[in-house]
């Protein structure tokens, strides 16, 4: 289906990099009209965040959240995955590349295949596992972890006996699918796709190298990512904290921060980022596992920098008694008959200190791969000086190569939401380039009418699963056909060696139609990854696809009962008949579509706004801009560089000027929304002026404000001002004089109660102010009166920058904050010196206050008006904090900049393009069909008690003109709060509904009587 | 609306233990939106006590059901001839409803699920407080309002007592100073010297203290009824 453009732009975009940002990439893009390849050198794709066991804050499990999203990945029809593979060369321009890709022999028939498992189970070769950090084994024929997509195992040939002695074979014997070829080459693909996004990811400091911390040597230190895998409940140590000497549990542990960062001798200059926060988390998830153990962390700066990390590290000491060490440990021996681990560091007066721990753990910074110089080469990208792809901060996911984008640890050092966060704005951005060409590449499935099943009688299908032998070793497969054959309304039952394989797809549509079967019943796997997939093979036999259910007798019978046959054979007996029980009661559901008016509302004129309307325009799309003041520009019209760029007014002046000419969008300033109706695709918005349109997204750009301060005689003594202010006077050539002092105060306003958290540009700020002016007259003295100095990532460069200048850094502590007099025309500053131990009296001409950031004040209002919630300091607060970064839990609501939380400029663009990138997937749509598992609710049975509108994540229930409640299915996502909670029983969840569930218990306690009277 | 609150499940068990068929009746208005009593708490009360009942090898029946309201007979009356064939009713209504239910069942025990605890409002979900007693004579156009008698502890008339603490009550600092409230909301509304007035003894006839009340709308009443009177 090609109905190319005329001039030749190609529909496809390339993600090199299977991450969780190249994911978030493929997944907005193919959902939004184009076809996505995604390249990946491993044989799974999951990047780091699958080694990891928990995240902060939430704690979630880091595999139960990626593992949906990769499944989903991998089951996308616009998603091609080319895993074990590499890209050789790139040609063509901006819209129309020619890539050539390697795929690398696999040895395994992915086509065959089916992920049983069973030639892993028999390959007699074991070597240390890559995934598992080299502490469990892994096989030569592997996946590199359960859930790999794409589920296809393969060989590893350098370690296979078959390839390195010429015998063996044991997993062709094993594998009942014919899946093994021995004789694979690999092959050679050319890719046409029109713009190419680099998401390679970052490799890990090789600790080793610094021999005095003992990695490699000393059996009790570990990596930070052999600690997550030892955390994690499938790891090695299955989640039990335990010594590699001894397997003792530890109790003492420490973790040694800037390991590989922050040092341009041994390692890298730059801060990798996410180790204080990792180390953080790995100390809480490790007092969770064992409350015996006593955490230290030994760090330079805390560098909890992003939103709501400073309430995480309060978290961590006051409810984990999680003990942070300020100091650098020098060296760590060992001793030699406990294994136990002396660490030799210095206390801030100096003293000496040993110290014994029973584990420890380095956080090891983040570093391009050996191969980045050739990577860029072949994709004739500029590097930066350190291998990672050079960007600026006005287009912070753009390489020096037009229609190649760069998202993710690539671009410099990142955690897992600005990660997720640039994989929508290259995304957006890809799909800007592309905007002419969407939809020309992409596959739309075509399927047969439904049949009307309404009124017949169920006739239920039931397959059983030996999943090779993953389930058949267990439990007696034909004894569970036995059992369910002849129960009423099963006309068919049958097993099989692997339900989900090619030909059994093919058989089960054809017996659909044989025996007129009209509800399926399939006893295998885990729903998680199958069930979509029998789904759609009963609706290409015209079913409806909820006319499915699916007995897990793997994951909750045979792997668990392993050696007990008999019970696990009743066990699935009964699980198998549980389903049928619900299978009898199944309907078709209907999937509901609603139109989409293409058009997006930003709300808020500065650089945020401004950034999402330009690419939403750009992507094709009509926007309306609102700024309640006068003129767009927000915030940044006070700033006048960064401490990477100079011309930030010249940007901003670039930006406005396009905005206003750009045909697609609509400037609406001086004025507010006065109200929003409607929902995604169909909000209908009126302003103050009277103004009304419709559109089908809603980005909430509505920014921040500075804090003015009250503190050290802010506004009583003009010789005290803000570092805004000296950036002005700066950027204006106001002279710095020889010999004048300037004292700056760092944290004014921010990580104190009731502000707990870091306003995170200040640092910059004040480092950025200090270099220029050390740069106009290198005759002045600068102080900067700092808690930790929070120049991460590449950033660090200009604090190293700042020192080399002769800028002074003096540390404050908040319950010794510095003392301000004023003395004629000068300031007489009183601090701390914990390095003296002693007060230091210091003279100054000039105070500069580096204050903090605020929400706007119209967040609340703009809060209440679109029901979206806000975090304790008042910023809106996203869908998810790792993985939907932009999202609110309303769909077709987005937030991006200041609103979301305090950040930079080239972070508050990148966000900006992702929200505009995850808003234009909304638009990209004529229509959005609403999933048929939602709840119905019963008008007859309701009392309007309104509970279910007030527990409501996604706002669907709500008051109607008649002053009841009634159900905006549109919404509705199906979750069942509602149905739990309503005392009428007035909401019923599709496919969850009562009858089935009891029919399902009815089923299960029978059974269970019937063995209690044997 | 009127608030109740399940009684202690093994309060319920020893009221209903001794009995082979029993009812456990919800009322789907009041109680049922405080998440007390309403169809779906009554059927999981019925299950319990099923559980329960098999867990002591005690042989008993128990149905559930439920009507809209049991303050109104024409509501209770159609399900009578059913509700009638079972040994004993929980009833899980408001006292209301047991009191009429009682009145109307005849041979058969009409026994309380739920304690009922006052009238309320809702600020959130899964909160109830009392706002109102119920005292009959409303002076609610006085004191801002806010109810002294309902939101004092020691429904007083003129002012707080000494034990009012920085806007709490002295029996539980997560109780408000009803006064408290009172004076901070007439400030606002720029009547603070309105409560300068004293008000005499209160008449506490109109409330519980004249013995149970009636309330009769002559215009609504049945015609047949006032004649019958009249005679």
């Amino acid at each position: 289906m090609s109905n190319k453009t005329d001039n030749n732009i190609s529909g496809s975009v390339l993600i090199v990099g299977g991450g969780i940002g190249g994911m978030q990439a493929a997944l907005d893009l193919a959902d939004g009209g184009f076809k996505v390849h995604m390249v990946q050198r491993d044989s799974s794709i999951g990047g780091i965040m699958v080694m990891l066991d928990k995240t902060f804050p939430t704690g979630d499990c880091s595999m139960c959240m990626i593992s949906p999203k990769m499944v989903e990945v991998g089951r996308h029809l616009n998603i091609d995955i080319h895993s074990l593979s590499e890209v050789v060369s790139v040609k063509g321009q901006p819209g129309d590349f020619k890539v050539l890709v390697k795929h690398h022999p696999r040895y395994v028939d992915p086509a065959k295949c089916t992920g049983c498992g069973d030639c892993e189970a028999k390959c007699p070769k074991k070597i240390p596992s890559e995934f598992e950090q080299q502490l469990g084994p892994r096989k030569a024929i592997y996946s590199l972890f359960p859930q790999a997509v794409p589920n296809t195992r393969a060989i590893d040939a350098k370690n296979c006996i078959y390839f390195t002695k010429g015998k063996c074979k044991n997993c062709e014997k094993a594998c009942k699918a014919n899946a093994i070829n021995y004789e694979d080459k690999g092959s050679e693909v050319e890719l046409k796709v029109g713009a190419i996004i680099l998401c390679p990811g970052l490799d890990r400091y090789d600790a080793t190298v610094r021999g005095e911390l003992g990695l490699g040597r000393w059996k009790n230190v570990l990596s930070s990512i052999q600690f997550e895998r030892v955390l994690s409940a499938s790891g090695p140590f299955k989640g039990e904290i335990k010594r590699p000497s001894d397997g003792r549990h530890p109790t003492k542990v420490a973790w040694i921060q800037c390991v590989g960062s922050r040092d341009s001798h041994k390692a890298n200059p730059w801060c990798s980022s996410v180790c204080c926060m990792y180390a953080t988390k790995q100390a809480i998830i490790a007092k969770e596992h064992d409350s015996h153990i006593e955490p230290t962390i030994f760090f330079m700066e805390m560098r909890a920098y992003g939103k709501d990390f400073d309430k995480y590290v309060e978290r961590a000491k006051n409810d984990y008694n999680v003990r942070y060490q300020r100091a650098m440990v020098s060296i760590i021996r060992e001793d030699p008959e406990t294994n136990d681990l002396i660490l030799r560091y210095a206390l801030e007066d100096g003293t000496l200190v040993d110290e014994i721990f029973d584990l420890v753990i380095l956080s090891i910074g983040l570093e391009p791969y050996k191969d980045a110089p050739e990577f860029a080469k072949i994709f004739k990208i500029e590097p930066n000086q350190y291998n990672f792809a050079k960007t600026s901060t006005f287009q912070p996911v753009q390489t020096s190569q037009k229609g190649i984008y760069v998202m993710g640890a690539y671009q410099g050092p990142k955690d897992i939401p600005e990660t997720v966060m640039q994989g929508s704005a290259v995304a957006g951005a890809a799909m800007s380039l592309l905007s002419k060409a969407r939809g020309t590449e992409t596959v739309i499935r075509k399927l047969p009418p439904e049949i009307d099943v309404l009124n017949q009688e169920p006739r239920i299908g039931v397959f059983v699963c030996h999943c090779g032998i993953n389930i058949a070793a267990t439990v007696d497969v034909e004894k569970v056909v036995e059992a369910v054959k002849d129960l009423p309304n099963v006309v068919y039952a049958t097993n099989t060696l692997y339900a989900c394989s090619q030909d059994s797809q093919e058989m089960l549509k054809q017996l659909i139609k044989e025996h007129n079967l009209n509800r399926i019943v399939v006893a295998s796997c885990t729903p998680r990854t199958h069930e979509p997939l029998f789904q759609e093979t009963i609706r290409e036999a015209g079913l409806n696809k909820y006319l499915f259910d699916l007995a897990d007798i793997r994951e909750q019978c045979s792997w668990c009962h392993m050696g007990n046959r008999e019970a696990a054979t009743k066990k699935a007996i009964k699980i198998a008949k549980m389903a049928i029980a619900k299978a009898r009661l199944l309907e078709p559901l209907k999937s509901e579509t609603v139109n989409v008016t293409p058009v997006a509302m930003v709300l808020g004129g500065g650089i945020a706004g401004i950034t999402s309307a330009l690419s939403l325009a750009d992507q094709g799309y009509k926007v309306h801009l609102v700024e309640k003041e006068e003129e767009l520009g927000g915030l940044i019209k006070n700033l006048y560089n960064t401490l990477e760029e100079s011309n930030v007014q010249e940007f901003l002046k670039t930006k406005i000027s396009e905005v206003k000419s750009h045909p697609n969008i609509t400037v609406h300033t001086g004025v507010e929304v006065k109200k929003t109706d409607g929902f995604v695709g169909n909000f209908n918005t009126t302003l103050t002026n009277g103004v009304s349109f419709e559109h089908g997204a809603i980005i909430l750009a509505t920014g921040g404000v500075e804090y003015l301060p009250t503190e050290y005689f802010y506004q009583e003594n003009e010789g005290v001002i803000t570092q805004r202010e000296l950036e002005k006077k700066l950027a204006d050539g106001e002279p710095v004089k020889a010999g004048d002092t300037y004292i700056m105060i760092q944290c004014v306003g921010s990580r104190e109660e009731p502000f707990q958290y870091c306003s995170r540009i200040c640092c910059q700020d004040a480092i950025k102010n200090a270099i220029s002016i050390k740069e106009k007259n290198p005759k002045t003295n600068v102080a900067i009166l700092y808690r930790d100095i929070r120049t991460y990532g590449l950033k660090e460069d200009y604090y190293k920058k700042a020192r080399d200048l002769g800028v002074l850094f003096i540390r404050y502590e908040v319950d010794k904050k510095p003392i301000i007099e004023p003395s004629g025309n000068k300031f007489i500053i009183k601090v701390w010196d914990y390095l003296l131990n002693k007060e230091i009296i210091l003279s100054a001409d000039h105070i500069v206050l580096s204050t903090g950031l605020r929400p706007h004040p119209s967040t609340e209002k703009v809060s209440g008006m679109y029901k979206v919630t806000r975090n304790q300091d008042g910023y809106f607060l996203e869908a998810h904090v790792k993985l939907r970064p932009v999202d609110f839990p309303s769909e077709g609501i987005f937030v991006t900049g200041l609103a979301h939380a305090p950040k930079n400029l080239d972070e508050t663009i990148s966000q900006a393009l992702a929200a505009a990138g995850r808003a234009g997937v909304v638009l990209s749509h004529k229509q959005l069909a609403v999933s048929g598992l939602i709840a119905k609710h019963r008008k007859e049975n309701c009392m309007s008690c309104l509970t279910c509108m007030r527990v409501c994540p996604f706002d669907s229930p709500y008051i109607a003109e008649d002053g009841r409640i009634a159900h905006n299915e549109v919404k509705c996502h199906g979750c069942g709060i509602c149905a739990a909670v309503c005392p009428a029983k007035a909401f019923q969840v599709n496919n969850f509904r009562d009858d089935q569930i009891l029919a399902m218990i009815d089923q299960a306690t029978e059974c269970e009587l019937v063995v209690a009277e044997k | 609306m009127i608030v109740g609150q399940q009684k202690p499940f093994e309060e319920i068990w020893g009221m209903v233990k001794d009995f082979k068929k029993v009812l456990v009746y919800g009322c789907n208005t009041c109680v049922a939106i405080c998440h007390a009593g309403g169809e779906k708490e009554a059927e999981i009360l019925a299950s319990m006590i099923r559980m329960k009942a098999a867990q002591e090898g005690v042989n008993m029946k128990v149905g559930h059901a439920a009507v809209m309201r049991h303050c109104e007979p024409e509501y209770f009356e159609p399900l009578m001839d059913e509700v009638r064939t079972y040994d004993l009713v929980l009833s899980t209504a408001c006292g209301v409803g047991v009191n009429f239910l009682a009145q109307k069942i005849g041979n058969i025990p009409v026994y309380p699920g739920i304690n009922t605890t006052f009238y309320g409002a809702v600020p959130k979900p899964g909160e109830f407080i009392e706002l109102c007693a119920g005292c009959g004579n409303c002076i609610l156009h006085l004191t801002g309002g806010i109810c002294p008698i309902a939101r004092c502890t020691k429904s007083l008339m003129n002012g707080p007592c000494g034990g009012t603490d920085r806007g709490k009550c002295e029996i539980s600092q997560d109780v408000d100073c009803g006064w408290y409230l009172i004076v901070e909301r007439m400030k606002q509304l720029g009547r603070l010297e309105d409560l300068v007035e004293i008000q005499p003894p209160r008449d506490w006839s109109t409330s519980f203290h004249g013995g149970p009340r009636r309330v009769i709308l002559e215009h609504l009443q049945d015609f047949e009824e006032k004649e019958e009177k009249k005679a």
